[in-house]
C-alpha cells in the first residue's frame, strides 16, 4: 500500500514538474516569438502617427568592463551620458560579462545575456545558426554610415544576405616573430614576402630543444589547432567546404589539404615545434611571451599584446608577418577574424533598434577618436603599449581612416605594423557551416601528426573528411 | 469494560499524537534539506531526463525528438572510445593512486617524531587551487622541466608525458599528487582510533613493524579501504577536469573521458539535448551500479 502511495505521489510530482517545465518554455516562446516582436513596432508606429505620445521607456543592458578597468568604465559612463542626452527615454544597466563560447549557451538559457555584447568572427555562424543574435539588417540599411563600413570586415556576420553584427575591428591571421631570438642566433629575418620553406629554414636555425626553444609554435590543443592549420590550407589554395546542389561538401581533403598536412609533419619530424603538443591559444601565446619559441601564429596583434604587455618583450623586438605563401609569388592567405557587436534577440524589437543606435552612435565621430586617445594615454601612464588592430570598421583610405592614422602616429607607445604586411596579406572568412566542429575534428588529425610516427597523411585526411561529411556537413540544412 | 476500552482508545490516541509530533518535528527539521535537494538536485536530474528527448532551442522553443539524441550517442564512434578511456582512467587511478594514501598514513602513524608536520606536508597539495596545479604540472611535465632534466642528468631518456600512451598516466599522476593528502588524513584518523593495547600486546609478543601492520592495522582499516575504493571509482568514473585543462581530450581522443565528451557536446557543440541524454545514461548506469553494490553488501552482511 505504502509502495502504491509513493508511486502515486511520485507520478503526480513528476507530472507537476514536467508541466512546470513546459509552461516556462511556452512563456519564453511567446516572449521571443518573431510575430509577437514584430507586432510591437507596428502598434507603436500607428500610435505615433495619431498623437505625438512621449517616447516609450527603453532599458538597454550595455556591455561594460571589469571593475579593475576603471578608465574604460569611466569612458563608458561618459558615453552613456552623451547618449542619454540625445535619447532621454533610454535607461542603462551595465553588465561586465565578457563573451565566452562556453557561457553563451547558459546565458541564453537563463535569459541573462546583456542587450548588446562583443563577440568575435569565429562565433558568427554558430550564433546565427542558433538564432542567438538578432537580425539587424533593417537598422543597418537605414543607417547613414552603412556604405562607409569596411565590406571585408562585415562578411563574417552577413549570412544569407542578412546582417547580424556590427564590426569593430579585425585582422587576418599572421605569424609574429621574436626578432631578439633571431638576433641572438645570428639568423637574418626572412623576407616579409616569405614562403613555407623560408619559415622552415628560419625555424631550423633558431630551434634549440635542449633549452626548450622551439622554432615555431603551432597550437595543438582544442579547436584552435584546426583553426591554426586552416591558414596553411588557405595559403595552399584550399578551402574547407563548398556548396554543391544545395549541400555542404568537404573540400579540405584536397591536394592543398594534403600539402598543408605534410608541412605540419615536416615541422614535427624535424622537431621544430614544442615537444608538448598540448598548447591551446593561451598556452601558445604564453610560451611565445616567455621566449620559448621564435614564431607563433594568431590574430595580428594578439601575440604582440601578450608578449609586450605581459611577457615584458620590447615592442621593437617583435614583427608581424603574413602567413607564408606555399611557393614564391603565391598568396599569403589567412583566416579573417575580428570583433563584432551583436544584439540579443530576446530583447523586443524597439530595444533592438535602440541598441543598434547605441552601438553605432559614435561610429565615425570625433568622440570615438577621443576615447581611443584616452586609452592610449592611459596605457602610456601605466607603461603599457597600445596594440591597434590593423583592420577597422572604416576604410583606411577614408578621411576618418586618415584621422585615426594621424592620432596613432602621435604616440610612441603604439605598436606599428610593417606597411608591407598590409599589402601582402589576404584575408579569407572562415567556413560558413559548422566551422567549429570541423576545427575540432582537424585538431585530432593534427594531434595524431604531432604525436605519432609514420602517419598515413592521405588516409587520415580522407577518413576525417568522410567523418566530417557524414556526421556534420550532411546534417546541415541550407536555407 | 467500557472504561478499559476508553483507556485503550485514549492511550492509542496519545501514542498516535506522540508519533505525529515526532514525525512532524522531524520532517520540519529536514524540510530545508528536502527543499534544497529538490531545487538543486532532483529538479535538475528530472529536467535533464526530460530534455534528453528534446532538441533544445532557447529562442524558438524546444522540439520533441524522441530517441534521436540517444540514437546519435550510440551511432558515433566516440561512445566506445570515451568508455574505454574512462575505464582505463579508473583502472590507472586504482593501480597508481589507490594504495598511496594508506601507505603514507601507515608510514606517518609509525613516525615517532614530526608526525604533525608530516600530516600538514601531506595535506598541502590538496590546498593548491586547481588552476595553479595544472600550470605547475605543465612545467613538471615539460621537455626541459624538472622531471626530464633530472632524468637526463642521470643519463636516462626524457619522457614525452603527453604522448598517446603516456598522457592518461600523466594525468593520473598529477591527480594522485593532488588528492592523496585528503584520503591520507581519513586513513590516519582510522588508524589512530585502533586501540593502542593491540599494538602494545603485539610489541610485548615481539611482533615486528611489518607484522603489526599486516595483522592489526590493515585488518582494522579494511572496511574503510573498501569504502574509499568505491568512492574513488565513482569519482573517477566522472572525471574530466584535468583532462579538459591539460589535454582537452587529446592527443587524438586518447584522454577523452565520457564526461569530457559530454562537456564538449554541451559547451563546445552547444547540443544540450544530446548532452542531457548522455548525462541521463550516466545517471542510470550509476544507479544500476549502486543497486548492484547494495545487493552485494546485503549478501556479505548475511554471510
Amino acid at each position: 500500500m505504502k509502495g502504491k502511495k509513493a508511486t502515486a505521489f511520485s507520478t503526480i510530482a513528476l507530472t507537476v514538474l514536467l508541466t512546470a517545465c513546459g509552461t516556462s518554455n511556452t512563456t519564453n516562446n511567446s516572449a521571443a516569438s518573431p510575430s509577437a516582436a514584430s507586432a510591437t513596432p507596428a502598434a507603436s508606429a500607428s500610435a505615433a502617427t495619431a498623437t505625438p505620445a512621449p517616447a516609450k521607456k527603453i532599458t538597454i543592458t550595455a556591455e561594460s568592463f571589469k571593475p579593475d578597468q576603471k578608465e574604460k568604465n569611466d569612458q563608458l559612463d561618459q558615453r552613456i551620458s552623451r547618449f542619454k542626452a540625445k535619447n532621454p527615454n533610454v535607461e542603462f544597466k551595465k553588465d561586465d560579462w565578457q563573451y565566452s563560447p562556453l557561457e553563451i549557451g547558459v546565458k541564453m538559457a537563463s535569459n541573462s545575456a546583456p542587450t548588446e555584447y562583443t563577440t568575435y568572427a569565429t562565433e558568427g555562424k554558430v550564433l546565427v545558426d542558433k538564432k542567438w543574435v538578432a537580425d539587424i539588417t533593417d537598422s543597418m540599411n537605414a543607417w547613414s554610415h552603412a556604405q562607409d563600413m569596411n565590406d571585408l570586415l562585415s562578411k563574417p556576420f552577413v549570412v544569407n544576405g542578412k546582417t547580424y553584427g556590427v564590426p569593430i575591428d579585425g585582422y587576418v591571421m599572421t605569424i609574429t616573430l621574436n626578432k631578439k631570438l633571431f638576433a641572438q642566433k645570428g639568423v637574418p629575418l626572412p623576407p616579409m614576402d616569405w614562403t613555407w620553406d623560408d619559415l622552415l629554414d628560419a625555424a631550423r636555425k633558431i630551434n634549440d630543444p635542449a633549452k626548450g626553444i622551439a622554432g615555431f609554435i603551432p597550437m595543438g590543443k582544442g579547436p584552435e589547432a584546426g583553426w591554426n592549420w586552416t591558414n596553411f590550407l588557405y595559403a595552399a589554395g584550399g578551402d574547407v567546404q563548398k556548396i554543391d546542389n544545395g549541400k555542404v561538401v568537404v573540400t579540405f581533403n584536397s591536394d592543398a589539404g594534403l600539402k598543408a598536412l605534410e608541412f605540419y609533419k615536416k615541422l614535427k619530424d624535424e622537431n621544430l615545434i614544442p615537444q608538448n603538443w598540448a598548447l591551446g591559444y593561451g598556452d601558445a601565446l604564453s610560451a611565445f611571451a616567455q621566449g620559448r619559441g621564435a614564431m607563433v601564429m594568431c590574430g595580428s596583434g594578439n601575440a604582440a599584446d601578450t608578449a609586450i604587455n605581459e611577457g615584458g618583450i620590447s615592442k621593437d623586438d617583435l614583427v608581424v608577418y603574413p602567413i607564408p605563401s606555399m611557393t614564391k609569388g603565391g598568396k599569403h592567405t589567412g583566416v579573417l577574424g575580428g570583433n563584432y557587436r551583436v544584439i540579443n534577440p530576446k530583447a523586443d524589437k524597439e530595444t533592438q533598434q535602440m541598441a543598434f543606435k547605441w552601438i553605432t552612435d559614435e561610429y565615425f565621430t570625433d568622440e570615438f577618436l577621443t576615447s581611443t586617445q584616452k586609452e592610449i594615454e592611459d596605457r602610456k601612464g601605466k607603461n603599457r603599449v597600445y596594440i591597434p588592430q590593423p583592420i577597422n570598421y572604416w576604410k583606411d583610405s577614408s578621411d576618418f581612416g586618415k584621422k585615426y592614422a594621424d592620432l596613432l602616429a602621435k604616440y610612441d607607445n603604439v605598436f606599428k605594423y610593417d606597411p608591407q604586411l598590409l599589402s601582402l596579406w589576404d584575408g579569407k572568412p572562415e567556413a560558413q557551416y559548422e566551422a567549429q566542429k570541423y576545427y575540432a575534428e582537424m585538431a585530432n588529425v593534427i594531434q595524431k601528426v604531432f604525436t605519432t610516427k609514420n602517419v598515413d597523411l592521405k588516409k587520415t585526411l580522407e577518413d576525417t573528411s568522410n567523418k566530417v561529411q557524414s556526421e556534420v556537413f550532411d546534417k546541415v540544412k541550407i536555407e | 469494560m467500557e472504561d478499559v476500552h476508553y483507556v485503550q482508545t485514549a492511550a492509542a490516541k496519545a501514542s498516535a499524537r506522540k508519533k505525529f509530533n515526532w514525525y512532524f518535528w522531524g520532517t520540519l527539521f529536514i524540510l530545508p534539506e528536502i527543499i534544497l535537494f529538490f531545487i538543486f538536485l532532483w529538479v535538475p536530474i528530472l529536467k535533464g531526463i526530460f530534455y534528453s528527448f528534446y532538441n533544445i532551442d532557447f529562442v524558438d522553443g524546444n522540439h520533441f525528438t524522441g530517441l534521436d539524441n540517444y540514437i546519435s550517442i550510440f551511432q558515433g564512434e566516440l561512445l566506445l572510445t570515451s568508455i574505454k578511456n574512462t575505464l582505463y582512467y579508473m583502472l590507472l587511478g586504482v593501480v597508481l593512486g589507490f594504495w598511496i594514501p594508506p601507505l603514507v598514513a601507515i608510514a606517518v602513524t609509525e613516525l615517532k617524531w614530526f608526525q604533525g608536520a608530516a600530516r600538514i606536508i601531506g595535506y598541502l597539495p590538496s590546498a593548491v587551487p586547481a588552476i595553479v596545479l595544472y600550470g605547475m604540472w605543465m612545467w613538471f611535465f615539460d621537455a626541459v622541466g624538472p622531471i626530464n632534466s633530472f632524468l637526463q642528468t642521470i643519463g636516462l631518456q626524457p619522457i614525452e608525458f603527453f604522448s598517446p600512451h603516456m598522457s592518461m598516466i600523466s594525468i593520473v599522476i598529477l591527480e594522485t599528487w593532488q588528492s592523496f593528502g585528503a584520503a591520507t588524513l581519513i586513513y590516519i584518523a582510522a588508524i589512530v582510533s585502533i586501540p593502542r593495547e593491540l599494538y602494545e600486546a603485539a610489541e610485548i609478543d615481539g611482533a615486528s613493524v611489518w607484522q603489526r601492520i599486516r595483522h592489526i592495522t590493515l585488518p582494522s582499516i579494511r572496511t574503510l579501504m573498501l569504502l574509499l575504493l568505491l568512492l574513488q571509482l565513482i569519482t573517477t568514473s566522472q572525471g574530466f577536469q584535468a583532462q579538459l585543462s591539460m589535454t582537452d581530450g587529446g592527443p587524438n581522443n586518447a584522454t577523452l573521458t565520457y564526461l569530457l565528451w559530454m562537456n564538449h557536446t554541451a559547451f563546445r557543440d552547444l547540443n544540450f539535448g544530446k548532452a542531457s541524454a548522455m548525462g541521463s545514461l550516466m545517471f542510470f548506469v550509476l544507479i544500476l551500479l549502486s543497486i548492484v553494490y547494495n545487493l552485494l553488501q546485503r549478501r556479505s552482511e548475511k554471510a
